[in-house]
């Protein structure tokens, strides 16, 4: 009864906590990465979740003990599994997962399925090593200030992201390594101040670009190396690119602002 | 087919079965039944196959099937036919139609470092005897029907993997090896169908589960009577496989096994 108190009194704690970091960091880490991005806050962090959500990778499932929510990086378990929080009800599996089992009862696989079938309940809400803050994520590893996302390492202040290592400031984004300030950005790496980057390597302040390496400042622009100031795969001097990019990255936050979202993306750009 | 892969798939279920399987392209369907697989799509550009990456990592959306080239293309694609003057005051709306349109290609067949032996694969490199992969890079060898492998070697029908060698139904673990249906598992060897294990040796059907050797749902059994055990379940997984080229139970349907 006690224990029951206590775990419950430290799932709301929990809660609780969750509740403010996530007003208090994500809005602000959110904030500034607007700020970087397009040189303005767009607006709070909550109205634009469903738009960031697009890139999660995932599933939202209950505990099979609470009936609590909780996320799986994969998406793959049958309908029907149980699941239970790893980070709180480990005093609950441990209970069922040592129960003893008589091996030599076992004749054929269908009894030895049967006989550890109880035991068969898969961990959602994975956070180990030094993590803090993390809320309704999996598979997190030393990290701080996740929300939503899964297959997270030695990242922080993140939210609805997929795969990242080393990474800060990332929202709605997948795959990538030694990143930060980066928002709607998918299967890169290094890259620093992005937006809508798709397969972009080694590269900073680039917008709705795909198939880069080496670049910086571009906008528009596809399958490029070692390049700086394009925009459409046209080469701007210093000024022109500046003047062009002050205008459309300005464009961009007005439609973001008003809808939420944009409806286009790097991905699937001329649909 | 690479006669190589072909080869070391046999290495591989030797290992985890003590029975050697040939014709891994029977397999296939089995093996990719959990793994985003590439696809193939004809080139704009030269009407040649080219291998896309799945949509898991892009909203789950597909690139324009009218707009993939081979990454061997891409300067092909990438020069604009405007001028920067014609750039002065284009609005967002034009950058995304009319500027874009010429020169916006995606690619497949991407290829990293030194390779050889690649073949069907969206993304791959650094390694040798790579078949139907994505994103497979970095001192990777003999991988087959696989999505984000990272040092890997002898790994088939598996989804984000490294450091790990012979094995088959791999997902989401580092550094395991000889494992068979395993998922979320780290630093383990001969594994049989575990979720979320973490320093073993020999489990099968162990799910939650640290430091333990000779398992067998979470219990410790000595290996003797594991490997009573491990050869009913071996035995009972040849015949499926001979038979049907598949099986069907797996890590993400065993915990609703009737």
């Amino acid at each position: 009864m006690i224990k029951n108190l206590d775990e419950s009194f430290k799932y709301k704690l929990r809660e609780l906590v969750y509740a403010l970091v996530k007003d208090m960091d994500i809005n602000n880490a959110f904030k500034t990465t607007s700020r970087l991005l397009f040189n303005q806050e767009l607006g709070e962090f909550v109205s634009f979740e469903p738009y960031l959500s697009e890139a999660a990778v995932g599933k939202q499932v209950l505990s099979c003990f609470s009936g609590k929510k909780l996320w799986v990086a994969s998406e793959q378990y049958a309908e029907g599994s149980k699941f239970f929080d790893y980070g709180i009800e480990h005093e609950k599996i441990k209970e069922i997962q040592s129960k003893p089992l008589n091996v030599d009862e076992i004749k054929d696989v269908d009894s030895l399925l049967h006989a550890v079938q109880e035991k068969f309940i898969y961990s959602g809400n994975k956070t180990l090593g030094n993590s803090n803050f993390v809320e309704n994520s999996d598979s997190i590893v030393d990290s701080n200030n996740i929300l939503n996302s899964s297959i997270m390492t030695k990242s922080n202040h993140c939210a609805y992201s997929y795969l990242m290592q080393k990474s800060e400031y990332v929202f709605g984004s997948t795959s990538s390594g030694d990143s930060s300030y980066i928002m709607r950005c998918f299967y890169n790496n290094s890259l620093k101040r992005c937006f809508e980057c798709c397969t972009v390597v080694k590269s900073s302040d680039c917008y709705f670009s795909y198939n880069l390496m080496g670049c910086g400042d571009c906008l528009f622009s596809f399958n490029l190396r070692n390049k700086r100031n394009m925009v459409g795969n046209i080469q701007l001097t210093n000024e022109h690119y500046a003047g062009l990019k002050t205008k459309l990255v300005g464009e961009l936050a007005e439609e973001l602002k008003r809808k939420k979202r944009l409806d286009f993306s790097v991905v699937d750009i001329l649909q | 087919m690479l006669s190589e892969l072909e080869k070391e798939f046999e290495t591989t279920t030797k290992l985890l079965f003590g029975t050697a399987f040939s014709s891994i392209e029977h397999y296939g369907p089995w093996l990719l039944r959990h793994v985003p697989a590439s696809y193939p799509v004809p080139s704009a550009k030269s009407g040649k196959e080219v291998w896309v990456p799945p949509p898991l990592n892009y909203m789950r959306k597909r690139f324009n099937r009218s707009k993939i080239i081979s990454f061997d293309e891409m300067e092909q694609v990438s020069i604009s036919p405007f001028k920067p003057e014609d750039l002065n005051g284009a609005t967002l709306n034009d950058l995304r139609t009319k500027f874009v349109k010429p020169i916006a290609y995606y690619c497949g067949n991407f290829r990293y470092g030194e390779h050889s032996n690649v073949e069907q694969s969206s993304g791959a490199g650094a390694g040798i005897n790579l078949f139907q992969c994505e994103d497979v890079y970095l001192d990777v060898k003999n991988i087959g029907y696989s999505n984000y492998a990272l040092y890997c070697e002898n790994m088939f029908g598996c989804h984000g993997i490294s450091h790990s060698k012979y094995g088959i139904h791999i997902y989401n673990s580092t550094n395991v090896t000889r494992c068979f249906e395993v998922d979320g598992c780290s630093n383990s060897s001969d594994l049989y169908f575990c979720h979320n294990c973490e320093g073993m040796s020999n489990g099968i059907l162990c799910f939650n589960a640290k430091n333990l050797r000779y398992a067998v749902g979470n219990m410790e059994v000595g290996p003797e009577k594991f490997m009573r055990i491990k050869k009913m379940l071996v035995e009972r997984i040849v015949h499926e496989l001979k038979e049907k080229k598949s099986l069907n139970t797996d890590i993400f349907n065993v915990g609703v096994h009737k």
